[in-house]
């Protein structure tokens, strides 16, 4: 399989203050990564070394070439976090002014229709909604017809029935074979489109894998229910972590689920009215960054 | 080249034909005064005011210049970078070299239109006795003198709050405007101001002007004060992107 993007020991700082430690990873081509962190984590500077945009201590390359090679800038197309609120500009000039850049343009016309905006063409950029104008910022990324596209935050500022044809049309990019690199605080919208997570941390990379990874590695079981049962045998049942009494029921988290459910089985007699819930993505991201920081 | 022409022709359509702004302060506010000050508040012989048409035309010309660089210019290179135009400009294989280019291109095409607007009010109101030499020469010796001013405004337009740049450039502008003798005659003003004044690149290109029109040979000291403002404004500008550069390539490997 072809590495769209292998990153090697890459370290970066602002002056005196490191933002990324030693990071590696790699990406195969056409897959969709979905970069998370909580702010100041040091994304925004890693998608710029992955965009050539800073000097880089470490070696990246782009489809088996330095990422500072120029013709990796005509594979490459990037959607910043800010919108392209040009005055005195409209969509299509924009689109056109951007096109000119690369040695495959994207047909223009062809590509507002396909977006369902051509009636935006003509309306001129500062005058459009904060959805419309994402939308157009996100066009932009497209006009070179690029191999890799870096996402980032694509939805903000869009409503619901917007944000889900954006990731139609994201998931749609990548099945005609275009890798993706997405960041997004909506972590259940990453979870439906993104094959895989990679989840940095005061610099680090803290985690890499796929949702179902992270599940099993992070994922607690929360169970309540009412019962004879004593707080010491509650305890022994297996992957128990904690046990509190609130009022007539006991709660119970379990660092595995199914573990857990099997063995209290042996006390249905005792257990009645009992709720298990699991934690969301974003539980589990929130609980990984109260963590202590990796060393 | 292509990309070039193409960057040029996008930012002429939105920095001058559809730039009000522009359009206003860099072309109508000068040709106003010009109109209001040699039209209507004018008095002496008729000689004294033909001088004086010709003397306010270059100053108003100066005066065109000073608010696109630092009004116009600086503010759109502001934005620009502020929007995410820049960046994403510079991530595409052409680069960040046409967008500079076709800037430079553009404040030259602005200065071609405030100083052509002067010459037909000047000559078509005031009769003002210009050959086209002496026309091509203010527009040649325009064109080079506004430098250190483009070079400034590239400077100033770093700071990073929209609020901040409105505040410089109306410090610099109308100081600027006021010492270099472009509203009042420089003797009117204290004997250190009158230093400062003379020390001013937009003085200096405003005598230089004023020779051309009265058909005398221009001053080698003209030039090298503006020469100069040019080189510390390049170095400051050099500094300034090294710093920078340094400060991003704090890399630890």
């Amino acid at each position: 399989m072809t590495k769209a993007v292998q990153v090697q020991n890459i370290s970066f700082s602002y002056g005196k203050q490191p933002v990324l430690k030693d990071i590696n990873f790699a990406i195969d081509a056409g897959e969709m990564i979905g970069l998370i962190g909580e702010n100041g984590a040091g994304k925004t500077t890693l998608l710029k070394l992955l965009q050539d945009q800073l000097p880089v201590g470490g070696q990246i390359s782009i489809f088996d070439h330095p990422v500072q090679d120029k013709q990796v800038h005509d594979w490459i197309g990037a959607m910043p976090q800010g919108d392209l609120k040009l005055p005195g500009v409209t969509v299509r000039e924009l689109l056109a002014n951007l096109s000119t850049s690369y040695s495959n343009p994207a047909d223009i016309d062809q590509l507002l229709r396909d977006n369902g905006i051509s009636a935006l063409s003509k309306k001129r950029l500062d005058r459009l909604s904060g959805g419309q104008l994402r939308r157009v910022t996100f066009l932009s990324a497209l006009v070179g017809q690029p191999r890799l596209l870096f996402l980032n935050e694509p939805t903000v500022g869009m409503d619901v029935n917007a944000r889900k044809k954006l990731w139609m049309q994201i998931k749609q990019m990548q099945q005609a074979g275009v890798t993706i690199i997405i960041t997004s605080h909506y972590l259940e919208e990453l979870q439906d489109v993104a094959d895989r997570l990679l989840i940095l941390q005061s610099g680090h990379i803290s985690f890499k894998g796929t949702f179902a990874e992270l599940q099993d590695q992070h994922v607690q079981a929360l169970f309540r229910f009412m019962s004879s049962l004593s707080e010491s045998q509650l305890l022994q049942l297996p992957a128990v972590q904690s046990v509190t009494r609130l009022g007539s029921y006991w709660l119970l988290t379990s660092n595995n689920g199914d573990q857990t459910m099997n063995a209290l089985g042996q006390y249905l007699n005792q257990v009645h009215e009992l709720t298990v819930t699991k934690q969301s993505l974003s539980d589990i991201f929130s609980e990984m960054m109260h963590q202590e920081e990796p060393k | 080249m292509r990309s070039l022409v193409q960057q040029f022709k996008f930012d002429v359509h939105r920095e001058i034909l559809r730039n009000l702004p522009f359009l206003f302060f860099s072309l109508l506010m000068p040709a106003g005064f010009y109109i209001l000050f040699t039209k209507v508040m004018v008095s002496g012989t008729q000689s004294e005011m033909q001088q004086f048409s010709g003397r306010y035309m270059v100053s108003m010309i100066v005066y065109s210049l000073i608010i696109s660089a630092f009004f116009g210019l600086a503010a759109l290179l502001q934005r620009d970078r502020r929007s995410g135009y820049l960046t994403r400009l510079s991530q595409t294989p052409v680069g960040l070299k046409a967008y500079y280019g076709s800037i430079a291109m553009c404040f030259m095409l602005m200065t071609v239109l405030s100083t052509g607007l002067m010459f037909v009010l000047a000559i078509g109101l005031n009769h003002v006795t210009l050959s086209i030499g002496q026309m091509l020469l203010i527009l040649i010796v325009s064109l080079i003198g506004e430098l250190p001013l483009f070079v400034i405004s590239v400077l100033i337009s770093r700071v990073q709050r929209e609020e901040t740049l409105s505040v410089i450039s109306n410090l610099l502008t109308f100081p600027v405007a006021i010492v270099s003798g472009l509203w009042w005659p420089l003797t009117m003003l204290p004997k250190w101001l009158q230093v400062v004044g003379k020390s001013m690149p937009t003085y200096r290109l405003n005598h230089l002007l004023n020779d051309i029109v009265a058909d005398q040979s221009v001053s080698v000291y003209d030039w090298l004060v503006i020469m100069s403002w040019l080189v510390i404004a390049l170095v400051a500008a050099m500094i300034w992107n090294l710093t920078l550069r340094r400060w991003q390539q704090g890399v630890t490997e």
